[in-house]
């Protein structure tokens, strides 16, 4: 058969089928899609047959792209959003951390260690606190956490929680991604990145400790700690994960290896950004709200005992999947 | 015979182009065309345009806001919108339908999984995320060495998240033969004088569908690799292998 008649014998079913995909692209639902699957097979076929006889370019171009959009279309992922939230928080992601331990030990290594350090270094030697920090930043800090006259920690720049709400979203699951992203280049930038920010807040808790209140500070930071630094890690976990990839492939081609470690990678930077973001909301509307010092400690501790328990203990028992993936 | 036509365009089954030909259930194959790196920075351009232009509006929209509901309260929602667009812009477009962002649709181009499917919510939050690692050390040079040196210009987005780039065949952006070329010679067709296999049949046709794009010269160059099957050279043997692919294409 020539590739006219070809064409002319089946050119009004591809119109057909080309007008259907071009009408559920548009997100419209017409009755008409339960047709899509049969004409999607003839389509198949019809360019299978193209191939084969090598049709010219052009007309094996057309069916070419018509097959990709109508797969395109029958493959979509739809609804079932909550469901695959659940199986995030429910096991995905706590089996994640877990599976990837050595790692996360790491990272809280890295990101834990520097901070003590500081913190340390507010008795025995102050100067490494105020090679870190520049002097707006601890007037600042004099302001928020200095003894004497009360002040409500930044409300006064931003005037509402709801403000210093957003502005820790946008601040800290920025770090967070970033820090994931980074650890592709051969983990340097998640490792650089978590012991940067190990040592800067360590210097500010530092600084607290030498010239501040810490109990004004730690009524503060008690409430939203566990989520928002474990939170940070663990993002800072997921950018190792990917390096290690580039570094350690083990018996993959690397490019294997970096899609095997995105699929890992993946739970631990939704969840990773979801606790982070968690964090927010605690930071926003309770830590600075006035309060019982007792009652803060106290939340802030079961807050990381919380933590403690879910990421160890949720997930076990069931086969892992992908179901977030 | 000695066939020559075949072995250029493809022996031992090595492309000489940068087609990703994948086989599906369905029994056909289906081929993807990533795309090269110029395309993909004009998209990107564009994209950068609209996001300049949304982070102007958007200020503007802040500044009315904190005159209405007080300081605090905007620049939280600010903050929030502007985490939303800055990380979501892209993942939002390339996890919809389109599979691209409003630059890349621009430019004919779609995000796809490796396997040519949709690439899905975690793929393109991967790609996004890893975005960070791209642009380093400078203006996406880590992403722009990615690209160059990988069979299917992914940079390190794309090979985390196993997605491509690739050109989305559409009416409106077809390849036209390029203006200027002088047109070959209209032939009558004429059956090759030896029965060629399958490859050497769709060769031959290609050749005459793709000739128009190309010069004089290049044209004489492709069809002097076929002149043991033309049995002569030059511009003769252009319009001799031009009449086989008419012959061979509509009869």
């Amino acid at each position: 058969m020539t590739q006219q008649a070809f064409t002319e014998q089946n050119r009004e079913r591809w119109a057909e089928t080309e007008a259907l995909a071009s009408a559920l692209e548009k997100g419209g639902k017409t009755a008409e899609a339960v047709r899509l699957p049969m004409l999607y097979r003839q389509l198949c076929a019809d360019s299978a047959l193209a191939q084969h006889r090598i049709y010219g370019e052009k007309l094996c171009g057309e069916l070419n792209a018509l097959v990709i959009r109508c797969r395109n279309l029958l493959a979509r992922e739809e609804g079932a959003a909550a469901w695959r939230v659940a199986t995030l928080l429910l096991r995905d992601f706590p089996v994640a951390v877990r599976r990837e331990w050595r790692l996360f030990a790491l990272a809280m290594l890295l990101f834990f260690g520097p901070m003590a350090g500081m913190v340390a270094a507010a008795k025995y030697d102050p100067r490494w606190i105020f090679a870190v920090l520049g002097p707006g930043e601890m007037r600042m800090l004099d302001g928020m956490y200095g003894p004497g006259d009360e002040k409500e920690f930044l409300r006064g720049e931003f005037g509402s929680d709801f403000g210093m709400f957003g502005h820790y979203i946008e601040n800290n699951v920025s770090i967070g991604l970033r820090m994931a992203g980074a650890g592709v280049l051969a983990m340097v930038g998640a490792l650089f990145a978590l012991a940067y920010q190990g040592v800067v807040i360590g210097a500010m808790q530092g600084y607290v400790h030498y010239a501040g209140d810490t109990e004004k500070f730690y009524r503060f930071v008690s409430g939203h700690a566990a989520f928002e630094l474990v939170g940070i890690v663990i993002c800072g976990t997921a950018g190792l994960r990917l390096g290690q990839a580039v570094l350690k492939p083990g018996r993959m081609s690397r490019g294997d290896a970096l899609a095997e470690a995105g699929r890992q990678a993946l739970p631990l930077i939704y969840g990773g950004c979801l606790l982070v973001f968690f964090a927010a909301f605690i930071e926003g509307f309770w830590s600075a709200s006035p309060g019982p010092t007792s009652v803060k400690y106290a939340v802030g501790a079961m807050n990381w005992l919380l933590l403690a328990v879910y990421l160890c203990g949720c997930g076990r028992g069931g086969k892992e999947g992908s179901g977030a993936a | 015979m000695t066939m020559s036509v075949a072995q250029t365009a493809g022996a031992m089954g090595k492309p000489l182009d940068t087609l990703q030909r994948i086989e599906l259930a369905e029994g056909v194959d289906i081929e993807l065309r990533p795309a090269g790196v110029m395309v993909r920075a004009c998209a990107f351009s564009i994209d950068l345009g609209i996001f300049i232009v949304a982070v102007i509006l958007l200020s503007v929209a802040g500044n009315l806001l904190a005159a209405v509901t007080g300081e605090g309260f905007a620049a939280g929602t600010m903050s929030i919108v502007g985490f939303g667009v800055y990380w979501g812009y892209h993942v939002f477009y390339e996890a919809g339908v389109r599979g691209a962002t409003p630059g890349k649709r621009r430019m004919g181009l779609r995000v796809v999984a490796d396997g040519g499917g949709p690439a899905g919510l975690g793929a393109v939050m991967l790609r996004n995320v890893v975005r960070v690692a791209d642009f380093l050390p400078w203006c996406y040079l880590g992403g722009l060495l990615s690209c160059l040196f990988t069979r299917r210009f992914q940079r390190l987005g794309d090979l985390v998240a196993h997605t491509l780039v690739v050109y989305e065949t559409r009416k409106d952006v077809v390849v036209e033969p390029v203006a200027g070329m002088p047109p070959p010679l209209p032939v009558e067709p004429e059956p090759p004088p030896v029965t060629l296999s399958r490859e050497e049949r769709g060769a031959v046709v290609r050749f005459l569908e793709r000739s128009g794009m190309w010069s004089g010269p290049r044209r004489r160059e492709v069809a002097d690799h076929a002149s043991g099957l033309t049995g002569t050279g030059g511009e003769d043997g252009v319009a001799r292998l031009r009449a086989m692919g008419r012959w061979l294409r509509d009869s």
